[in-house]
Parts: structure tokens; C-alpha cells; sequence
């Protein structure tokens, strides 16, 4: 259940809050503000499993369905259950029930790609092999099947070049609301939460319309379909907000911040508003100090650790202030001034990269019965360093990543955790956390580079520009470009020969 | 160094022993794995440390190109560098040189090599090998040697002589460098696939005894025939004297490891188990599994029920390392942990092996086991295990 601890101005319903969402006894609490991690093909980018477990600030894994469209039936909708009646989500991806909270949607929610048109019948996907349609039946069918904690309500998104006409938009709604009717019908009591993305674009108008539709009194044949519940509304837990799909229909003088409250208006104020794709901290803060919202997902921290960047920012900000210059969110650690910083990631880091070996000596596996434990060794808990990170990323080692993504999970979860101590009023007026959200947008510089209107400012930006140089330089498909570049050589010397031996032969 | 052997085969000429150096203890055998440069692909050093595994492998070569020794020294030496509590080993740069770069040539000297940076002639002398390895810090570090694998003919002789010279000259720079105490040198037995040469080199290098904490033995692995493989093996771990460890060089396919503790060799150590996994094979004791063929894509079962790597005790279904592998790295490091935990086991528990290729039971049979005997499994001529190449196999 969710249930709000703290809210800092209760005549507002966009007011900052915080909340503890316990889905059953035994399952992970989740704190919010919060975060959700991202995963990639069912995994989280760069983690084996046993990385998963020492990331303590992985909690929350959201799972995104469409890559394993590829077979069909699916692969996960094929396993059989072994233990009485384990999900068969957690059983295929390794991950216990009891640690971790698991939510699936049909599409990644960071995929911006164009898209063939969704119909009134199917919505389409996109796996390995190409696009997949998706019927409301079939998307039933596999939250039916794989049993995620928390399951996305099929919502019919666009993703054909915007502008949309009016009458798009209002089939986006209809069919939406349509499906989730469907979906609540379809799945029983004890069967995942529902969580419904929000539709209506980037039209203000629509999004309320759909919010109004979720609160309609159903009647006649729909009201005996999704019976005992009387409005769609009643059987869902939390609403979803993708940012990027709003991002590509927004127009430039527009805020993301009033089509969240535009749909949310209406809406009861006890439910979880989550947020996927958010561009980092300073969105979130604003999301979180204008709009209420209470979970993020972490693609952007997870995708900073793709291009090299190990996150540094707290919350509320601990540098002194007065600064002309504004501070880096974090290291661009392919920069050659970390090539002899033998410093850590980050002070008083608790993740697996900053506080390494937190396992205990008896866990680790012993070949045969004489192997001594290892109890006497010199440099424990020493820290991975600047230097090594750099080192790892010019050398095109996959452990760079590995190690980035462990921490900058980390440095998440401990910014959500200050946050919901300033809001949580923890020694503070109410005021606190609105004054510390500007001090923190004073401080530090704001990944703006995707929005193109920065796209060279910042360190995220200088990363990803280095970090293609070097899979260039080291990559996949090195070898073919080496041989292409020699070929091409050749063909310069050649040409170069026959150039001079047509001029008077001296090379005989 | 402290080794000291503690139990043999009753049968065979495996033996156990522990071996303590400056950081931490390893018991033999055991084998080790690659960490090229400076970490074990994809892996990080507390993980490695979960696996039970105490000793590993830097290259110098890669090491000295980067991140380069004024940045290990101001480290502190690549164990701090990288945050490696065990021991570790360095090979020679050697080997490296020979197999990675076109334009290097043998001299008196040293190995002479463009520099991969500005092209520039740059030489690899023993001296210099050993210099960069005191750098490095590894507890193990190898003498440079005349590389053997590559050569035929005339050039066989003059490598294992050299690689006599070159001890010779790594001893002496080891020695006055004052690092004795913390790091071992051992020598490469060289001479190639003549029992004569070999015969020669070892003595030689017997003779050196008293200065070398250990030996291995080099110019194997070069795609010999497994008969001349395993003679040459046999014939030095013979020779080679009880109170040393002995180190059989690039060696890590399961049958060769078997073999090869078998005929006393305590150490070994190949790239094999961790590139293998990146290509999406997963090595059982009843041989590779190809998780990327599409027979496997709806295979629940975990690789191996029995091993105790965290990869299997999780469950991970071979469908699930179907679905990732090559797509994401996370499946390349699932079966790396799982490939290092098997071929440490490979070295221990070698007799749950199911299928038996015909050398292997010659190569038992000289040191007195028979692997026939009162038994009933399938033996295959040829090199040995069978590999899965497509979903039609």
C-alpha cells in the first residue's frame, strides 16, 4: 500500500510529499521520492546478478517487456513453475521475490524512435528481429503470465512524427482508457497493481479528458466487466508520466510540469505519480517541487555510467555556496586530469565501488577444504580510484562500467534520501526543501545537453563525446575499420607508384 | 616465498601444496585467471575475491603501454592499483611482443619492437622486462625469454639458449634490485617439441636453482599435437624439483588441465575460460555449451546444477543467457564467473569428466592411472572436446 508520511503544503495537491509503498509483508519498502532502476533486455546494463545484490540502492527493477518479442510465444511465458506459485518474472530473471519489487510496461520508456502507427487493435513494439503488433489480449496474457508486483496499463502512445490532429489525440485517449477497462477485467484480485500511463500528449485539454474518463461512473455491459470496482480509476495504484514521448510533442514554450498537473487535477492525491526518463537531478526536483512526484526511474544516472561519468551531487547541497562557477553533476572520467587522481569516486560512498569488499570472508567459495580463509589482508576496504576508472575506459574494459553503474545507483538513492529528509522536515521549516531545490539549481550545472539547447556545455556532453571516440578507437567492428584504413593505404601507395612510374620510371 | 607441498597422489604425480607470498596464500594447484589489462574482463576485484580466487594474472606489456609505470609506481603497484588483495603474477612481455606486434626482431640485446604509440624502435631487454615488473609489484614475476612457440628448425636451439642467457641476466638485475624478498623470479624452460632440447635446457636451469623461486614451462600451447603436448609436460615436471611450484604456461582447456595436474604441475593459467564466455559459451565437466545457439533459447535449467558459482546458484536459466548474451555485457560476466569457478574446479575434481579423449588416457596412463579401468565411458580420438558451432550439431 501506499501510504503518504509527510506532505509539506496540504491545501496543495501538487505539494512535495513523501511516502512508504509496501506492496505485502516481506516485500522491499520503497521510500519515496524514490527511484526505480532501468534494465535493459530483463538486466540492469553492466550488473551480473550477484553485482545486483551488492547495490543496495537497487530495490525496485522496472523490466521492459518488448525485447522478448522476438520468440513467440515469449520465452518468460514458457517457464513453468516450479515452487507452488513463484512469479514467473522473478524466477526467469534471477531476482528473489522477497528483495526486490518488480514492475513491466510493453515499451522501454526511454525509446523515442519513430514507430509504425498504433490501431484501434494493436500497438506496436519493437524487439531485435523488428516491430511486433501487440494486442490488449496478448498484453493481458503476459502480465497474466509473468506476474510482475506492478504491471503498466497498455496505453496508446504515439510514436509517428508529431504534430498529432485532434482527432488523434482523442483516439489516443479512447483506446487507452479502453484497454485499461480490458486489463482490469482481466486480471483478478490478488494479480499484479496496476499503474496507467498517463495519455492525452502534450495537449492540456486531452490529458484532463483522460484523467476525467478514469473517474467516470462505468455503466451497463463495461460496469459488469470490472465489477466490484465502479470507475476505471479504482483499480489503479499509480499513474506513469513518460517524459520522453512528451519531450518530442512538446512545443518549446511549453512545461512538462503543467501536463503533469493538467492530467493529475482531477485524480485522487493518494496515489504514486512516477516519472520515467527524467533528465536528471534538477528536472527532478523541479517534477518534484511543482508537480508532487514520487518515483523516478534512473535512466539518466545508468546512462552517465554508459559514457563515463561518475556521478558527485548531494542533496541538500553541502558546497559552500558563492561560487561564480557552477559545479559538475560528476567526473567525465575519460579526461585526462584523471590520470593520476588516486582519489575515490566519491567521500563517505557507500557503494561497492567506494566501499569495496562489504562481503563477509565466509561467503566467498572455497575450492577444497584446505583453502584458507583469507583474514590477514593488507589494503581492505581500499577504494577504486579516479585513476583506475580512467585507465579501465581508455582500455575499453567492461569493469569501468560495472563499477560506474553500482555508484551512481548509489549517489541516487543517497540524493532521494536527503531529499525525503528535507521534506520529511527533519529538523527544518516547510519552507526548507523549496529554498534548497533553488540552492541546489544555483549550484550545480543542469544536464540540459539533450535537449539540444546545451549540447556541448556540460560533462555529461564532453563523456559521451569521448566515450565514442573510444569505442571508435576500440569497439566493435575495430578490426574491419583497421583493415579498411589499411586497405585504403594500399590503395593510396599503389596509386602513388603507378603516379611515378608513369613519370619517367623511378622506380625501376 | 614459502611452498610447501602437503600431500601427493597416491597413483598419479598430482600433488597439493600451499604456496604463501608477499600478499596473500595460495593452494595449488591452481589456475589463473587473465586479467590482460588490469582487471578481468568485465569483472571487478571483489568479485574475483568471491570466486576463491587468490591468484591472477597481469600482462606487463599491456600494463607498460597503459596506464604506463609512472603511473603504477605513484600508485603504489598494480595490486593497489586495482584494488587486488591476492597474488598476483606477471608474465615477461615477452610473449606479447612475438604474438601482437609484426615488426618485432629477436637480438642478443633484447627484443627489438616499433612502439605501437609513435612507431619509434623501442628495445625489450631482460633487464628492462624485469624493471617494469618491479614496478608492477606482482609477488610472481617471469623471466623474459626467447619465445619458442612460433619457431622450427635452427632458431628452436638458439631460443632455449638465449632463454638460458637471458635468465642469466634477469637473475642478476633481480637480485641487485633489492625486491628479492617480495617478489619471486621464476625461469621458462624452453626448447620447443625436441625431448633433447628440453633435456638441456632444464638441466641448465637446474643449475640455477638456488636463484629461482620456481619454474614453468614455455613453448607449449602453440597447437602441438596433444601426444607431443603432454610428453614434453611430463618429461620437464619429472626433472623439475619438488620444492618448487611448476607453472605449465597458457594452458586451459579442461582435459589439458587435468592432464596436466595429473603429471605434477601445479599452476596454470589462459584466457580461454574468460574469452570463451564472451562469445556466449558456457564450459560444463560434460563439455562447451554455445548458449547462443537457439537450441538453448528455451533450456530453463541453470548450466550446471552442481556448481556453487553465483551465475548457477542463482538459477540463471540458459533461455535467459540465450536472451542477453551479446547483446549485453551483464551476460558476458555471468558466464565469466561461471567459467573461472569451473576451471579451478577442472584442477580439483577432474575425474567427474565424463567423455575422454584418446590422449588424455595415454597421457594417464604414464603416470599409472587407467581411466578405463572398471569404467564405462565413451573415449573419442582427436583433440577432444566437442564443440557446438550451430543448432544442427
Amino acid at each position: 500500500m501506499f501510504s503518504l508520511t509527510s506532505t509539506i503544503d496540504s491545501s496543495s495537491i501538487f505539494s512535495p510529499r513523501t511516502a512508504e509503498l509496501l506492496l505485502r509483508t516481506g516485500k522491499p519498502k520503497i521510500s519515496t521520492p524514490g527511484i526505480l532502476t532501468c534494465t535493459s533486455r530483463g538486466i540492469v546494463p553492466h550488473l551480473s546478478n550477484d553485482n545486483v545484490k551488492r547495490t543496495r540502492a537497487i530495490r525496485w527493477v522496472h523490466v521492459s517487456f518488448e525485447s522478448f518479442l522476438e520468440h513467440s510465444p515469449p520465452i518468460p511465458t514458457l517457464l513453468q513453475p516450479q515452487h507452488g506459485d513463484k512469479p514467473r518474472l522473478n524466477s526467469f530473471l534471477g531476482l528473489d521475490e522477497n528483495d526486490y519489487l518488480l514492475s513491466m510496461s510493453l515499451r522501454d520508456p526511454s525509446d523515442g524512435r519513430e514507430m509504425p502507427a498504433n490501431t484501434n487493435t494493436y500497438v506496436t513494439a519493437n524487439c531485435i528481429r523488428g516491430v511486433r503488433r501487440v494486442t490488449p489480449h496478448d498484453w493481458q496474457e503476459y502480465v497474466r503470465s509473468l506476474k510482475p508486483d506492478i504491471a503498466f496499463s497498455l496505453s496508446d502512445i504515439p510514436f509517428t512524427p508529431p504534430s498529432y490532429s485532434q482527432k488523434r489525440i482523442t483516439k489516443s485517449i479512447e483506446r487507452s482508457a479502453l484497454w485499461l477497462q480490458g486489463l482490469l477485467g482481466a486480471l483478478s484480485a490478488s494479480s499484479p497493481m496496476l499503474f496507467v500511463q498517463m495519455a492525452g500528449g502534450a495537449s492540456i485539454p486531452a490529458r484532463k479528458a483522460f484523467s476525467d474518463s478514469l473517474l467516470e461512473v462505468v455503466h451497463g455491459k463495461d460496469a459488469d466487466a470490472i465489477h466490484p470496482m465502479k470507475s476505471l480509476d479504482e483499480g489503479v495504484a499509480g499513474y506513469v508520466f513518460d517524459l520522453v514521448p512528451l519531450r518530442l510533442a512538446l512545443a518549446p514554450d511549453e512545461s512538462i510540469c503543467t501536463l503533469l498537473q493538467a492530467s493529475l487535477r482531477p485524480l485522487p492525491r493518494t496515489k504514486p505519480r512516477l516519472v520515467t526518463s527524467a533528465c536528471g537531478p534538477h528536472e527532478m526536483l523541479r517534477l518534484i517541487r511543482d508537480v508532487g512526484v514520487d518515483l523516478f526511474d534512473t535512466q539518466w544516472a545508468q546512462r552517465a555510467a554508459d559514457v563515463g561519468v561518475a556521478l558527485d551531487f548531494g542533496f541538500p547541497v553541502a558546497i559552500a555556496g558563492g561560487q561564480q562557477q557552477l559545479h559538475d553533476l560528476g567526473y567525465n572520467l575519460y579526461d585526462d586530469k584523471y590520470r593520476r587522481d588516486f582519489t575515490s569516486l566519491g567521500i563517505g560512498c557507500t557503494c561497492p565501488s567506494c566501499s569495496p569488499y562489504s562481503i563477509p570472508a565466509d561467503e566467498i567459495i572455497r575450492h577444497s577444504s584446505i583453502d584458507a580463509p583469507s583474514t590477514t589482508l593488507a589494503g581492505a576496504h581500499q577504494p577504486y580510484t579516479k585513476a583506475y576508472l580512467h585507465h579501465l575506459l581508455h582500455t575499453h574494459e567492461m569493469s569501468a562500467h560495472t563499477l560506474l553503474v553500482m555508484h551512481n545507483m548509489t549517489v541516487m538513492e543517497r540524493f532521494f534520501e536527503g531529499v525525503r529528509d528535507v521534506i520529511g522536515g527533519a529538523g527544518g521549516s516547510k519552507d526548507d526543501f523549496v529554498m534548497h531545490v533553488s540552492k541546489f539549481i544555483e549550484t550545480y550545472a543542469e544536464d540540459d545537453s539533450e535537449s539540444n539547447s546545451n549540447p556541448e556545455g556540460n560533462v555529461l556532453a564532453a563523456a559521451r563525446k569521448a566515450w565514442r571516440e573510444v569505442e571508435l578507437l576500440r569497439g566493435k567492428g575495430r578490426l574491419s575499420r583497421e583493415a579498411e584504413k589499411t586497405n585504403q593505404a594500399n590503395e593510396m601507395l599503389v596509386k602513388e607508384m603507378d603516379e611515378k612510374g608513369a613519370e619517367g620510371g623511378v622506380l625501376d | 616465498m614459502e611452498f610447501t607441498p602437503i600431500a601427493k597422489c597416491s597413483v598419479t604425480n598430482a600433488r597439493v601444496a600451499r604456496m604463501v607470498l608477499a600478499h596473500a596464500e595460495t593452494t595449488l594447484p591452481t589456475f589463473m585467471p587473465v586479467a590482460t589489462q588490469a582487471a578481468i574482463k568485465g569483472l571487478t576485484a571483489e568479485q574475483v575475491e568471491s570466486l576463491g580466487v587468490t591468484l591472477i594474472l597481469n600482462n606487463t606489456y599491456h600494463l607498460s603501454l597503459r596506464p604506463g609505470v609512472d603511473i603504477l609506481k605513484e600508485a603504489g603497484g598494480a595490486h593497489k592499483f586495482e584494488g587486488w588483495r591476492h597474488n598476483m603474477l606477471t608474465d615477461s612481455g615477452g610473449f606479447q611482443l612475438v604474438s601482437l606486434s609484426k615488426f618485432t626482431t629477436i637480438t642478443e640485446e633484447g627484443a627489438l619492437f616499433s612502439s605501437p604509440f609513435d612507431g619509434e624502435p623501442t628495445m625489450l631487454t631482460p633487464e628492462e622486462s624485469i624493471s617494469i615488473q618491479h614496478a608492477i609489484g606482482a609477488d610472481i614475476i617471469m623471466q623474459l625469454d626467447d619465445v619458442g612457440n612460433l619457431l622450427q628448425g635452427p632458431r628452436v636451439q638458439e631460443a632455449m639458449e638465449r632463454s638460458i642467457r637471458w635468465l642469466d641476466r634477469c637473475i642478476q638485475h633481480h637480485e641487485s634490485s633489492g625486491n628479492k624478498d617480495k617478489q619471486n623470479l621464476f625461469a621458462i624452460v624452453q626448447g620447443g617439441l625436441d625431448p633433447n632440447l628440453r633435456d638441456e635446457c632444464l638441466d641448465a636451469m637446474l643449475e640455477r636453482k638456488d636463484r629461482v623461486a620456481g619454474y614453468a614451462i614455455g613453448g607449449l600451447s602453440g597447437g602441438e599435437e596433444k601426444d607431443v603436448f603432454w610428453k614434453i609436460i611430463k618429461q620437464c615436471a619429472d626433472k623439475l624439483p619438488e620444492d618448487r611450484p611448476r607453472y605449465a604456461m597458457g594452458i586451459g582447456f579442461a582435459e589439458d588441465l587435468l592432464v596436466c595436474v595429473a603429471l605434477g604441475i601445479d599452476m596454470a593459467d589462459c584466457v580461454f575460460p574468460t574469452r570463451t564466455a564472451r562469445f556466449g559459451v558456457a564450459l560444463t565437466h560434460t563439455g562447451p555449451l554455445n548458449l547462443r545457439l537457439t537450441k538453448h533459447a528455451k533450456d530453463f535449467n541453470p548450466i550446471d546444477k552442481a556448481c556453487p558459482c553465483p551465475t548457477c546458484r542463482d538459477g540463471t536459466s540458459r533461455a535467459f543467457i540465450n536472451h542477453i548474451i551479446t547483446h549485453e555485457t551483464a551476460a558476458a560476466h555471468a558466464l565469466t564467473i561461471h567459467n573461472i569457478i569451473i576451471s579451478a574446479h577442472f584442477l580439483l575434481d577432474t575425474l567427474e569428466i565424463v567423455v575422454y579423449p584418446e590422449w588424455c588416457v595415454n597421457a594417464l596412463r604414464s603416470v599409472g592411472v587407467d581411466l578405463l579401468e572398471n569404467m564405462d565411458v565413451p573415449v573419442v580420438p582427436g583433440g577432444g572436446a566437442k564443440w557446438e558451432y550451430s543448432d544442427a550439431a
